[in-house]
């Protein structure tokens, strides 16, 4: 028995309806983006879309993050000499930004390629003997400019269901640090140490609690932390506290010295970022469990190589639909304002994708202040990012909306037909190497990235469709 | 457009309203004093194409996505007021986001059916865009009205074939009226339950139907629309088929009426055979020449109910009507299947009648130009009228002027108008046409299509005409024959 | 104006009437009943049952506006100066009897005679009480099955003084075959396999209305030998 109608068009209609006292739901519809109509149309009746999405959303959100090992690049990914991994989409040395390049550069020196640094510009723009690849494409993800290389130490994290593994560096801290491009003598010592002290230092303390206690559950400390005030992007603070607890005891009884065992504890406990290089790689680990899906339209991962924005897509494989980063929109530190900001830059976007970061804001109000949003508008972008995903996290839920799970399974589809962009909150890099942080705010990816996307899905479908959706190619405009 | 005065064009970019709402603006809009022409519409290319008839020059960059504001003032100075008067008119149809809790209404039929367990779907967005819409409510395991018209045949095609496969319905597209669990869909009447079901592939057909069983005071249990374009070959009766399925396994229908034009031959045999197959009987009222008007089908439902069949009502003016001196009958309609069927019976009786939805194509009429020496009847909905327009039954301007035209005319012979009742329409129809009809100096007859719970006040419409010197029936095909008796009598 | 349904007596009677105020005869947080020239029409929100002599509401305010004066003018209800204006016609015939019918046993109930109705009307507390309710229900299912009562009828209508005027209004619905749609859907689930279902979601009903309903409906059910087999005319 019909007692509900849902208008979507002409509000004559709806008040029609409504003036003969049954239920309307108002849909406040707008045009798609410009382009999209034919392709929109392609994939809305693929018949194999609805399905591919429904499997892809369930092992994303199947998916949970154990913290296995602690061992350094060269062995987990098999990283060589001269390899350099990225943040973001593909990209050469003469396109890369200030932060990316000078972290390539410090990089550069850390592997002995050069004494000193700025030697390294001509190494990079010689090409020979390095090569550059996106964190990404090495089940990775990295912070900012997000370089690696050999001799840095990762956490790797597995899916106990399927033994699958992403990876991640330690975070360095705040300041001066090479993920903004700084590089240093401070910056090489410090990065020196972590490899030396901290990175041995952490895998006694993850393989002893491994055996002991079993593996860390980093999607367990995601879903406290989401309760905590942290959204896992800019806020790990909680995050960061829980891990410390989790590891300390084993680090304590590891057998180092325990000067170093001091200093570990300090410079973890002392870096409110410290848990975002294991939000990251949870997140990755989650959202590749969708890769691969033919037919499905949900994307797998945001990046951002600080000149480029890229989105992947469960149904496109590795292909990569870039346009240019956007600079943030927000507050600034001390003098800094938006002629230092470098464009967005990192692979943190990837907490977005999984539906915490700036989708969760409902959940962290005291990261809306930084960002220079209010209260309301935290609530308001939440519940706006459902509107282009296409379920909920059950396990990951915003106190504030009533316990509702994040926002999960960002579809494409639904991104082109209402114009809603994925809402990220990031920090901001500053333009010229080596500066630092000069703020944070709001940043969207560049829209003309979705309508990209979208064609190449329709293309796939009608490649793999029966003939009438070969016909379904409408003239443009 | 004069080159006096003052044009202004901007864009608004990000700016969102729907097509009737933004048609009403613009009506507002061009009653502002010093306003001699104007139109606030998105920036499709048809809406594009209406602003370049205008006389507007458009600017290249306009899209869809944006809101165009096109202005012809006759002095300069006005500039500010009138911009004042255009805001002032978008803000009042700018519903706030009425919600509990004044939460952000839903912006796609997707997520406007989370937790709707009950729901149907009304979609009415550009034709262009309905299918995805429409999809959404399928997915959903909804049936669904599509409104919109100028969905691409192939659209509607694979959308019926998905509805087909989940035992859904897709009414439409270009379907205007419904009534689905007695609630009224579109255009809609406001109907008794009762033992009738209808399936539709037109409109104001099927209102006249509700009307009528209206009045011999049988009720109807639901209205099925099906568009216009369902029983073509192309489409192959699939929304058809599955109505009359749908209202045979409806234990409160003991009688179904299908109410069309003549289908293709193909469709129609394959129609008729599966209506044979059910347990309920179905009674055909395919509109055509030679077939029964739809007063006629109404009766024979009655018949076949076992209810008596009643004297349609007709109220006569004060000073009954006589024939004038002119010669050609002027109809004026809102209803395209009013018009239809008023044209077959006209077409037997008095010869051929020309029209801008004619039966034949050497009988177009282009209602533009002066009216020629021949019958005319108008249908004021058809596309090429209602551009930059809304549709008569909302905004009835256009069919006023025309009056004015017709019944100023010494060919004029007699004036046959309908007015159509119900949800959706406007709240008054007779009132400007009763002014019209008692200033007119020939005979007028009016068909009201309407039931006696719509919300205009059936009786007192009808009223209002008949003081006003119209002579006023409940039967649209009644009223043709009389206007016809009307022409050439001493 | 505040949009309302009705069902097609209603809005009739309404429009039948003289015009002038019309007394509050029960208020509630849900439902106003009124005495509109000696018969009951109530207005009920979606919060209370639909029951075949009410106007039906999505408002939610209700409680406020039945707290004012009410009057009918020119057959339009007004609620504190509020007109009610009908948009919809609500079906609330009882839906025709599917399950199969078989011989009465006999001995099985005793049928319900018209002394019997002597004491079960007005027998009971409430707005609607339980001996009313019992009859409804019997009646619902006599109308469903085609069978007419005249001696039962009479027999109600002799006694209806001795009932609220709701309730005499209700049992005046029962005797027309105007049902509420909990009831509405027993008959139509009788004999198939949601017959458990809705007999649960009958007895929601009110306090013990929905209970009464269904005891006077299994009477008559009984009385006249609907048995639970699969319905007339198809599978269940």
């Amino acid at each position: 028995m019909t007692a509900h109608v849902v208008n979507v068009g002409a509000d004559l209609l709806a008040e029609a309806v409504s003036a003969q006292a049954v239920e309307v739901t108002r849909v406040d519809w707008r045009p798609p983006m410009p382009g999209t109509e034919g392709d929109l149309a392609t994939l809305a009746v693929d018949p194999i879309r609805r399905d591919a999405n429904v499997r892809a959303l369930a092992a994303l959100l199947r998916t949970t993050a154990q913290l296995v090992d602690v061992a350094p690049a060269s062995e987990v990914l098999g990283l060589q000499r001269g390899e350099f991994l990225h943040a973001g989409p593909p990209i050469e040395w003469a396109m890369a930004s200030g932060p990316l390049r000078g972290a390539l550069m410090g990089g550069a020196a850390l592997e002995d390629l050069v004494a000193d640094p700025e030697d390294a510009v001509a190494l990079f723009e010689s090409g020979t003997s390095v090569w550059l690849e996106p964190c990404h494409h090495r089940s990775t993800v990295g912070p900012m400019a997000g370089v690696v290389t050999p001799s840095m130490w990762m956490f790797v994290l597995e899916d106990p269901a399927t033994g699958r593994r992403t990876h991640c560096s330690l975070n360095e801290g705040l300041g001066k640090v090479l993920r903004y491009g700084a590089y240093g003598p401070e910056v090489l010592t410090r990065l020196r140490w972590m490899s030396e002290v901290l990175g041995p230092l952490l895998q006694k303390a993850v393989r002893t609690t491994v055996e002991d206690t079993g593996p860390v559950d980093v999607t367990g400390i995601l879903t406290q932390m989401l309760q905590m005030g942290d959204e896992a992007h800019n806020r790990n603070r909680a995050g960061t506290l829980m891990i410390l607890r989790d590891l300390g005891p084993a680090m304590v009884t590891s057998g180092a010295d325990p000067r170093d065992i001091a200093a570990g504890l300090k410079f973890v406990g002392g870096n409110d970022h410290f848990f975002l290089n294991l939000a990251m790689p949870a997140c990755k680990l989650a959202l590749d469990a969708a890769r691969g899906t033919t037919g499905s339209t949900i994307v797998v991962a945001m990046s951002r190589n600080g000149t480029e924005f890229g989105i992947q897509t469960a149904g496109t494989g590795d292909e990569w639909f870039t346009g240019p980063a956007q600079v943030a929109d927000g507050l600034y530190l001390g003098d800094y304002g938006p002629d230092d900001a470098n464009p967005d830059i990192g692979d943190s976007a990837i907490t977005e994708t999984a539906g915490i970061g700036g989708f969760a804001m409902a959940t962290a109000p005291a990261i809306v202040r930084l960002v220079g949003g209010s209260v309301p508008d935290a609530l308001a972008t939440t519940r706006r990012m459902h509107e282009i995903t296409l379920g909920e996290n059950p396990r990951w839920s915003v106190p504030a909306l009533e316990f509702q799970g994040v926002p999960s399974g960002i579809d494409v589809t639904r991104i082109c037909r209402t114009g809603i962009l994925p809402q990220i909150n990031t920090g901001m890099a500053g333009r010229l190497a080596g500066v630092g942080q000069v703020g944070a705010g709001l940043v969207t990816p560049p829209a003309e990235i979705f309508p990209k996307a979208l064609a190449r899905l329709a293309e796939l479908a009608r490649d793999r469709g029966e003939s009438h959706l070969r016909g379904f190619a409408l003239p443009p405009g | 457009m004069s080159s006096d005065g003052l044009t202004h064009v901007e864009l608004r970019p990000g700016a969102y309203a729907d097509s009737v709402t933004l048609l009403q603006v613009s009506r507002t809009v061009q009653g502002i004093a010093g306003v001699t022409a104007a139109q606030v519409a998105m920036g499709t290319t048809l809406n594009l194409e209406v602003l370049t008839q205008m006389g507007f020059a458009v600017p290249p960059e306009a899209t869809p996505n944006d809101m165009v504001l096109a202005l012809h003032l006759d002095d300069a100075e006005g500039l500010d007021q009138a911009l004042a008067g255009v805001d002032a008119a978008l803000l009042a149809v700018n519903r706030p986001a009425a919600g509990p809790r004044d939460l952000a209404p839903p912006r796609t039929t997707a997520t406007g059916l989370r937790g709707v367990t009950d729901g149907i779907v009304l979609v009415s967005v550009p034709g262009a865009n309905a299918m995805v819409e429409a999809m959404d409510a399928l997915d959903a395991g909804c049936d669904v009205m599509v409104f919109s018209d100028n969905v691409p045949v192939e659209q509607e095609v694979e959308l019926k074939r998905v509805a087909s496969g989940r035992g859904l319905l897709v009414m439409g597209p270009d379907c205007g009226t419904a009534v689905v669990d007695g609630i009224g869909l579109g255009f809609a009447n406001v109907v008794q339950p009762g033992p009738v079901g209808i399936v539709a592939a037109s409109g104001t057909g099927c209102q006249q139907l509700l009307a009528l069983l209206d009045h011999a005071d049988v009720g109807v249990t639901s209205a099925l629309g099906v568009g216009g374009r369902d029983l073509s070959t192309a489409v192959g009766g699939v929304s058809t088929l599955a109505a009359l399925h749908r209202l045979d396994a409806d234990p409160g229908v003991e009688l179904v009426v299908m109410v069309s034009k003549p289908p293709a031959e193909t469709v129609a045999e394959k129609v008729r055979s599966r209506a044979s197959e059910l347990s309920t009987p179905v009674e055909f009222a395919l509109l055509g020449p030679g077939q029964p008007d739809l007063t006629a089908a109404a009766e024979s439902v009655l018949a076949r109910l076992g209810r008596a069949v009643p004297q349609w009502q007709v109220v006569a003016p004060t000073t009954p009507l006589t024939a004038g001196a002119g010669r050609w009958l002027r109809g004026l309609f809102v209803g395209g299947t009013l018009c239809d069927e008023a044209m077959l019976i006209a077409a037997t009786r008095l010869g051929p009648v020309h029209s801008n939805i004619p039966l034949d194509s050497n009988l177009a009429l282009d209602p533009h130009r002066p009216l020629p020496g021949k019958h005319t009847m108008v249908d004021f909905g058809d596309d090429a009228l209602t551009a930059g327009r809304a549709h008569p039954l909302i905004d009835p301007s256009l069919r006023l002027e025309h009056l004015a035209q017709v019944a100023a005319d010494d060919e004029t012979a007699v004036i046959l108008l309908d007015v159509v009742l119900g949800h959706g329409a406007e709240p008054d129809p007779a009132s400007a046409l009763a002014r019209m009809i008692g200033s007119a100096r020939r005979p007028v007859v009016v068909a009201v299509v309407g039931t006696r719970a719509d919300p205009q006040d059936l009786a007192q419409q009808v009223r209002l005409l008949a003081d006003a010197g119209a002579e006023v029936h409940l039967s649209n095909a009644g009223a043709t024959r009389r206007a016809i008796d009307l022409i050439g009598q001493p | 104006m505040i949009p309302v349904s009705a069902p097609p007596r209603v809005r009739e009677r309404l429009r039948a009437g003289p015009s002038g105020p019309v007394r509050v005869v029960h208020h509630g947080a849900h439902a106003v009943y009124l005495d509109v020239g000696g018969w009951c029409v109530g207005v009920v929100d979606q919060h209370a049952t639909q029951v075949p002599c009410a106007l039906g509401t999505r408002t939610e305010d209700l409680a406020a506006l039945g707290a004012g004066p009410a009057y009918v003018q020119d057959g339009v209800l007004h609620l504190s100066g509020v007109p009610l204006v009908v948009g919809r016609l609500r079906e609330v015939s009882v839906p025709v009897l599917r399950a199969a019918l078989t011989t009465p046993q006999p001995g099985t109930v005793a049928p319900l005679s018209p002394e019997t109705v002597v004491r079960l009307v007005g027998a009971g507390d409430g707005l609607t009480p339980w001996g009313d309710d019992v009859l409804c229900g019997w009646l619902a299912l006599h109308r469903a099955a085609g069978i007419l009562t005249p001696a039962i009828n009479e027999a109600i209508r002799t006694r209806s003084e001795h009932t609220t005027m709701l309730s005499a209004t209700l049992l005046e619905c029962a005797m027309r075959g105007e049902v509420m749609p909990p009831v509405a859907a027993y008959v139509t689930a009788l004999g198939t396999t949601r017959q458990a279902a809705a007999e649960k979601a009958l007895l929601a009903v009110g306090h013990s209305t929905g209970a009464g309903l269904l005891e006077g409906a299994q009477w008559a059910a009984v009385e006249i030998g609907a048995s639970v087999g699969p319905p007339i005319g198809g599978a269940a």
